[in-house]
């Protein structure tokens, strides 16, 4: 089992820091600014479009075997899709994977349809459970898409080898496609077969991008801080590494004791 | 019996959560998160220190250790045998009972004892980590109850489709129809091992299951081509260097595309500009650090996300509004 070393603690804890400290300060009203990213404006479009053609939307959270971090990011990136189709009409279908979510999903997304004023448009069968199986639940996704015609499809958490399928078959029905995912295996699919996709962290940014909520904002900059901060110390790890010692950065977040750490240092 | 009983205290508890008033469910929801978090937090980040690995195995197999104190050098020469210098440190950071459990693991035929043998021996665990299974155990059972949830979404949609006649409602009939058939054959077959149940178990997973999981599988070949298709067409730069680099690492992968550059000297800086170098280069070169960058950011996101929902700083995507 791995176990952290003491300087990966300290550093954790100090970048962790740095997060908190800046979404505390955003909760208590300073302001912040993030970037236009294209890939999240074309959510508004996406559904913008859905709502123009009088068709429905797909929401999925991918595939994921538990409820982790990525899916509920995936989850809450539906729930403002959802809550912007509510305010305008439009049905958004949510073929559930792993049915610990089922609940999750079926409370977001009638929260969505409440907070826009239209608990009355809110079908429960319009989230549902499909298969835990990959194949399975790629085949019941592809088949709503035929079947719907969706205007618009959102494909946000973790996906494998089934994203082409699910892919494909929406672009076959002419549907708009925005998709994102951290599985960078299935980047290059989404890549070639959506319309928009979100890479890399910009996926951690949507919720903040789309609900401008001050703790999601800090959030954003926070990170932003960090990666400025570990870029730092990767420049000074590699001037460190080629110049002084070979071993030392290369041990020092690695999983043993710090004892080993200074003895490998030390040789 | 023992499944009986955690199914039912699993009922109660979940019952008994469901009686729990509006306001405090909040709370309750912050403090299991919080209680739930610092425990994976400090299990990770705790001083360890080494003990045997697999103790209740190695336990079972060689009976309980019972040595007061264990010197692993003196038991290594009465049975002929030497230790090298990382397996005599090695087995000096075990107490003496988990020493003997990992001498008996790693003594065989060798005549020397290696400290890389030892060091499979050996784990790192704290005081928390021998609570890390039943943690696990815990979310795995709440897992499990969801599955009957989402077995009650699944029939209630479809259930519905047949009984109001809407369209496509055969195929609701025959997802109900396979469902019903596979857990009777699945769970039927646990307790009778032999006869019709397994051979219907059989026939229905192997024969047909895995088989129309293939038939998904390889559906996806006709897809890249189509999406490779409209990704390669040249409309822009990007997907001009797209096309350019996927052909040459398509062509640095395949024999007759690495023939291509075959005249080129291998060992000289001329063989650089093989294609099968070029290729590996642009693979590990370019693509592996893009990727490495893209995970970077996806890590720090990650981080930032767990942090807000760990301490409950998230409002307003599953809670309530923002304050």
């Amino acid at each position: 089992m791995n176990h952290s070393t003491w300087p990966a603690l300290i550093f954790l804890l100090a970048i962790s820091i740095v997060i908190v400290v800046t979404v505390v300060s955003a909760q208590k009203g300073k302001q912040y600014f993030i970037r236009r990213i294209p890939g999240l404006t074309a959510i508004e479009e996406a559904v913008g479009r859905a709502v123009e053609m009088g068709r429905g939307i797909l929401l999925s959270t991918g595939l994921s075997d538990g409820i982790d971090i990525i899916t509920l990011q995936a989850l809450a990136i539906c729930t403002n899709v959802a809550s912007a189709a509510a305010r305008y009409g439009t049905r958004v279908q949510m073929p559930v994977y792993n049915s610990a979510m089922l609940p999750l999903a079926e409370d977001s997304i009638s929260n969505a349809y409440n907070q826009a004023g239209r608990s009355d448009a809110y079908s429960p069968d319009d989230v549902r459970f499909l298969s835990n199986q990959q194949f399975a639940y790629a085949a019941g996704v592809a088949g709503m898409i035929q079947r719907e015609k969706f205007a618009a499809t959102f494909l946000f958490g973790t996906f494998f080898a089934e994203s082409l399928i699910m892919a494909e078959n929406a672009n076959m029905v002419g549907a708009i496609q925005v998709a994102g995912t951290p599985s960078t295996t299935q980047v290059p699919f989404f890549i070639a077969a959506c319309d928009y996709v979100i890479i890399g962290d910009e996926y951690y940014a949507a919720t903040a991008y789309l609900t401008r909520q001050p703790t999601l904002l800090g959030s954003i900059i926070g990170q932003d801080r960090v990666k400025v901060t570990l870029l730092a110390v990767m420049v000074l790890g590699a001037i460190y590494t080629s110049v002084v010692n070979k071993t030392f950065f290369n041990n020092l977040f690695a999983d043993q004791n710090v004892a080993n750490l200074f003895e490998e240092a030390k040789k | 019996m023992m499944i009986f009983l955690g199914l039912v205290i699993g009922f109660a508890v979940l019952f008994g959560l469901t009686l729990v008033p509006n306001r405090l469910r909040k709370p309750l929801i912050m403090v299991v998160t919080f209680l739930a978090g610092a425990f994976y937090a400090l299990e990770f980040f705790w001083p360890t220190h080494a003990v045997v690995a697999n103790r209740a195995s190695l336990v079972k197999k060689f009976g309980e250790p019972t040595a007061a104190s264990f010197d692993a050098a003196a038991e290594a020469q009465k049975a002929g045998k030497t230790l090298d210098d990382d397996a005599k440190k090695l087995f000096a950071t075990l107490g003496p009972q988990d020493a003997e459990l990992a001498y008996k693991s790693v003594v065989g035929d060798a005549p020397q004892i290696k400290g890389e043998d030892v060091e499979k021996a050996i784990a790192q665990e704290n005081f928390l980590t021998p609570y890390f299974k039943p943690a696990s155990d815990i979310a795995n059972v709440l897992q499990a109850f969801a599955i009957g949830l989402g077995i009650y979404s699944l029939i209630t949609v479809h259930l519905r489709n047949v009984l109001m006649r809407r369209s496509g409602w055969g195929n609701s009939a025959t997802l109900i129809a396979a469902i019903v058939l596979m857990a009777t054959a699945h769970i039927g077959r646990e307790y009778v091992k032999e006869g019709s149940l397994k051979a219907l178990d059989s026939l229905l997973y192997d024969g047909l299951m895995k088989s129309l999981d293939a038939t998904m599988f390889s559906i996806i070949a006709f897809y890249i081509v189509s999406a490779a298709y409209r990704a390669f067409r040249i409309r822009s730069v990007e997907a001009t260097i797209l096309l350019v680099a996927a052909a040459l690492v398509m062509l640095g992968n395949v024999p007759i595309g690495q023939a291509l550059t075959n005249a080129l000297p291998k060992d000289t800086v001329i063989g650089n500009l093989r294609i099968e170098n070029i290729g590996g280069w642009i693979l590990k070169r370019a693509s592996s650090p893009a990727t490495l960058a893209i995970d970077f950011g996806l890590g720090v996101g990650a981080l930032a996300t767990a942090l807000r929902l760990w301490l409950s700083l998230e409002r307003g995507s599953y809670f309530d509004e923002e304050l």
